[in-house]
């Protein structure tokens, strides 16, 4: 499962080379892709590193996911619990919005960004991401499973929907916000095509543009390579591990009895 | 059921008017916008002002030799990767779902590879199963005393290592959310079922995957909508090659659109690709209602 | 609860907003697109004449410059420019092949805001230009420049096509050169007994030595010629050799179905039939392929002057490299390639656009760049430099470049390229006959030309 990985890893660890390397095992461990590809992005702005990028993306990543998971959560909340007309427009409609490859819509997308004057900004990684139709699908297909009466007892307390909500229904939810939490924030991470077309500034791009750098025309320097793509995958296995909790508490309170 | 008063109805839309808004800007006007390019003819430099040409656009698409194999091979795709990567994921799922030891680490490996950039990954797959001789498994292979594979120079091998890719790096993603829905199975009912003396098995067939079953529609219609798009990882491997084998929709659409500056036919790729999703999820979500 | 309330406001305003500014009410766009060059100087005055009193900030992108220090050079080169033009800034942005500067720049000129001079990969400028993206720049060319440019600069520049004010006119002239030529491994050639490609061989020489480079040396099974058949680069020269073309003279239709086409790719073919090629190669990347060659299981291949740079640096294969010359059949040639600078129609300053092209095409400007980034000039003053004829690696590749020859100069260049590669595949696969693929390639190219 993880031979892949490891390679990579290896790699990383193994003095630069033109031609990749086979071995599994770094035969002298260095340390110093780590440091040239840390360094790599000043070739192009000297006050630039990957520490740059790092950053951006953290702020880009922690806003897609906290803003978000409220978003999504509430639109899934509302189609799976509530009664109203153009319900199930939206629910088809949210679905429609995984149905179109980012490349068809990548120009109209852009002429909107542009006239916004969002160009080279942060709003152009965030805004656009906040909802997403997959989010939205996965806490409906969540709340469908809660019982109603659940609700309707705070109902008849005269408790309002937003309250319900915020007071029952994502309390006992923890488990597929941690899912969301986990997956949202790896896709505000790897986002990798949008960028490229509105990020041309080197100060404002994110790890995935980053990566790229290592990869010339002809040459493909494997060891800052692997070595980047070590890094850029390092905060998400942190986030998983962290949110994981949520899981493992479930997981053994459930398990135990099934 | 209690009556919903005027006033909570127009609360309801207040839940879904911020993802609404974002949509409506961001998604649905591009949308709409690409698809009414459909019609036109245009390219860069003309995009403010096409010329219509009516469904032509559609004919020579349609009629466009690499079209037939990248409709098949999108198929194929699909129809290997979705099932194979539910079944494989709801058997880890059930099984993490015990107390096991390392559960944790084994977590940890599945998930590794979902959150990897397909990119990077698809990079590293390329060194993996390059046809050469320095090609990794194929030095495993001559290690082992056997030949050398073409891995992706042979058209029969080519797509079944792009569905390895998919398969290995997502199942990751199948086996958390089926473990969500897991965990959202009240406890009660396994007490409940504890009480008769039926089988696990049984446990699993009647209890367990009828229970699981918004989250295994939610993975079928998100996994279809996905696995038809298939796109990165040919892009890297092979081209779309060798010959038109591993050609997919979105690879076409992408050469047509971006490659070759056709953006009209581009447009039209995505409404055929639109139209065929939607149909399918209109399909898939009328399973729900079958009891 | 309050504070869900106020989010929840908040976003709902930003929303709503939005939603008001993007209302798609067609505005004129900020730029009006004027594909006539405004003013143009008849004849070739000094620039200083031409300087407007204001100061001008003009916007330069450079697809590619990934290199250690293209970058770097670049800057050098343009604060050189903005000394000599005291009232002229220019904001210089490189974006690296991986980010895909093509879709990128695309993107940004149907959005009708780019940058006022730009460096694409050619044969973009040309799919640029059939899009009426380009403007000429013939009128802002000193002719001492034009004068001294390589054939292959002079040649391919100039538009051939549909688009009538274009006709004639240069459109695009090239930052740097580069071709392909052979690169050999001497151990397996001394081991072998072959006597190195120092001079150009005939296409019967150059498959018999192949043979002979093919056999096990230094232990290991050695392949005399490794190529890809994914790749055009790799075999169209041998249709060049022979007078061929894909397209006809005019562009408008392929030139594929005859007896020229035949014979090179049966000749290509070979490679494949007796194993002088690795199995599987027609599928390989062309990173595989240069695996395989520095690591001793090549004898030969063709590559770009940068890669044999990185290898003669490369302390276990530098000096076993050595550089020698393309095949010849009736014609000697060789596959180049070059990033060339371009105007785009919607350039606010095309002027000034004009004046940093003749100054980045200038003698010093020239080996400055290239001496540090690698490829070599668009000009011969500077092609002629001692650098160049010095270093005997990069004496052949300039040798290579004075016979150089660009890929199709057309809009569907692309669409050329994948049916080339698909139908070659399956050719060498055996699923198609030589008869076959020349007729499919015909018709799939006629239907990328029609469509």
């Amino acid at each position: 499962m993880l031979s892949p990985l490891l390679w990579m890893l290896a790699t990383a660890l193994t003095p630069n080379t033109y031609i990749a390397p086979v071995s599994f095992i770094p035969k002298d461990v260095t340390f110093e892709n780590f440091v040239e590809a840390w360094n790599f992005p000043r070739v192009f702005d000297p006050k630039v590193t990957m520490g740059t990028f790092f950053l951006n993306t953290l702020f880009v990543t922690v806003s897609v996911t906290l803003i978000g998971i409220v978003v999504d959560s509430m639109a899934g909340y509302a189609i799976a619990r509530k009664q109203f007309a153009g319900r199930m427009l939206f629910t088809y409609a949210a679905l429609a919005t995984l149905m179109v490859p980012i490349y068809v819509v990548l120009v109209p997308q852009y002429l909107i960004v542009r006239r916004l004057n969002w160009l080279n900004s942060y709003k152009a990684l965030i805004i656009p991401f906040l909802a997403s139709g997959m989010g939205i699908h996965l806490f409906r297909s969540h709340f469908l499973s809660i019982p109603m009466e659940l609700e309707e007892c705070a109902k008849l307390d005269g408790a309002s929907d937003f309250r319900i909500y915020m007071t029952i229904i994502m309390p006992i939810s923890k488990p597929v916000i941690g899912t969301m939490a986990i997956l949202k924030s790896m896709w505000a991470w790897n986002i990798y095509v949008w960028p490229l077309v509105v990020i041309t500034d080197l100060r404002l791009k994110v790890i995935q543009q980053g990566l790229t750098l290592f990869q010339g025309l002809n040459i493909t320097q494997w060891g800052y390579l692997c070595a980047g793509m070590t890094i850029a995958i390092f905060p998400l296995i942190i986030v998983f591990l962290f949110m994981q909790r949520q899981f493992i508490g479930g997981l053994v309170a459930g398990a135990i009895k099934g | 059921m209690i009556v919903a008063s005027k006033k909570e109805k127009l609360g309801y839309y207040l839940f879904i008017l911020p993802a609404l808004i974002v949509f409506s800007v961001f998604i649905f006007w591009p949308m709409i916008h690409s698809f009414i390019l459909s019609l036109f003819k245009y390219n860069l430099m003309t995009i403010n002002k096409p010329e219509f040409v009516g469904i032509t656009n559609f004919i020579t698409l349609i009629k466009s030799p690499v079209f037939p194999a990248a409709m098949l091979n999108t198929i194929v795709y699909t129809l290997v990767t979705v099932p194979l990567s539910m079944m494989l994921g709801l058997g880890f799922a059930l099984i993490m779902n015990n107390n096991l030891r390392f559960r944790n680490f084994y977590m940890v490996c599945f998930y590794i590879p979902y959150v990897s950039s397909m990119v990077a990954v698809s990079i590293v797959f390329s060194l993996l199963f390059n046809a050469s001789t320095s090609g990794i498994m194929n030095r495993i292979l001559v290690m082992l005393g056997m030949k050398p594979v073409g891995w992706l120079s042979d058209s029969k091998l080519a797509l079944p290592v792009i569905m390895l890719l998919s398969l290995w790096k997502d199942l990751g993603y199948t086996i958390i959310i089926y473990l969500g829905g897991l965990l959202a199975i009240p406890r009660e009912i396994y007490e409940a079922a504890s009480l008769d003396p039926i089988s696990s098995w049984k446990k699993l067939t009647r209890i367990t995957i009828p229970l699981l079953k918004p989250t295994t529609l939610f993975l079928l219609i998100t996994k279809t909508i996905a696995s038809f798009q298939v796109f990165t990882p040919v892009q890297v491997l092979t081209d779309g090659g060798p010959g038109y084998a591993t050609t997919t929709l979105v690879t076409l659409l992408y050469q047509k659109g971006f490659k070759e500056y056709k953006m009209g036919l581009a447009s039209a790729a995505a409404v055929l690709l639109f139209i065929i999703l939607l149909i399918l999820s209109i399909i898939q979500n009328g399973l729900e209602k079958e009891r | 609860m309050k504070k869900g309330l106020v989010l929840l406001l908040a976003v709902t305003m930003l929303f709503a907003f939005i939603g008001c500014q993007v209302q798609p009410t067609e505005t004129t766009p900020t730029t009006t697109p004027s594909s006539e060059p405004t003013k143009a100087p008849e004849s070739t005055q000094p620039p200083a004449e031409n300087v407007p009193k204001e100061p001008v900030t003009i916007r330069f992108w450079q697809a590619g410059a990934d290199t250690a220090n293209a970058t770097n050079v670049m800057n050098r080169l343009l604060l050189e420019f903005m000394k000599e033009n005291p009232n002229v800034l220019v904001e210089y942005q490189a974006v690296p092949w991986a980010n895909d500067p093509h879709t990128v720049f695309q993107t940004a000129i149907a959005g009708g805001d780019v940058a006022d001079l730009l460096v694409v990969g050619s044969p973009f400028d040309y799919v640029l230009a059939e899009s009426g993206a380009l403007m000429s720049l013939t009128p802002y060319l000193e002719q001492s420049i034009i004068d001294d440019l390589i054939p292959v600069a002079a040649r391919e520049g100039v538009y051939t096509g549909k688009i009538a004010e274009l006709e004639g006119q240069y459109i695009s002239l090239p930052l740097f050169v580069d071709a392909r030529t052979i690169l050999y491994n001497k151990e397996i050639f001394d081991e072998a007994q072959v006597p190195y490609p120092d001079t150009s061989w005939t296409h019967e020489e150059f498959l018999a030595n192949a043979e002979k480079l093919t056999g096990t040396f230094g232990g290991k099974k050695v392949y005399g010629f490794g190529t890809s058949a994914r790749y055009a680069s790799q075999y169209i020269n041998f249709v060049w050799n022979l007078g061929g073309d894909v397209l006809n003279e005019d562009m408008t239709a392929p030139a594929i179905d005859n007896d020229i086409w035949r014979k090179a790719i049966s000749y290509y073919l070979e490679f494949y039939k007796k194993g002088i090629t690795p199995e599987g190669s027609e599928a390989m990347a062309l990173a595989d392929i240069q695996a395989m060659f520095a690591n001793g299981e090549i004898a030969m291949m063709v590559a770009t002057s940068d890669y044999a740079t990185e290898l003669k640096n490369d302390e276990n294969f530098g000096d076993k490299l050595g550089v020698g010359i393309m095949p010849h059949a009736d014609y000697q040639t060789a596959f180049a390639g070059s990033d060339v600078l371009v105007i785009p129609a919607i350039s606010k300053n095309p002027e000034v656009a004009g004046r940093l092209i003749n100054f980045l095409l200038r003698t010093e400007s020239q080996l400055e760049y290239v001496k540090n980034v690698g490829f070599f000039p668009s000009v011969s003053s500077a092609l002629a430099d001692e650098y160049f004829t010095s270093n005997p690696i990069k004496a052949k590749f300039a040798e290579a470049i004075k016979c150089g020859k660009f890929y199709v100069k057309h809009a569907i260049s692309s669409a050329v390229t994948t049916i080339l590669r698909s139908q070659m595949q399956q050719l060498i696969a055996g699923e198609i006959d030589l008869d076959q693929c020349l007729k499919n390639m015909t018709d799939e190219i006629n239907a990328a030309l029609q469509e």
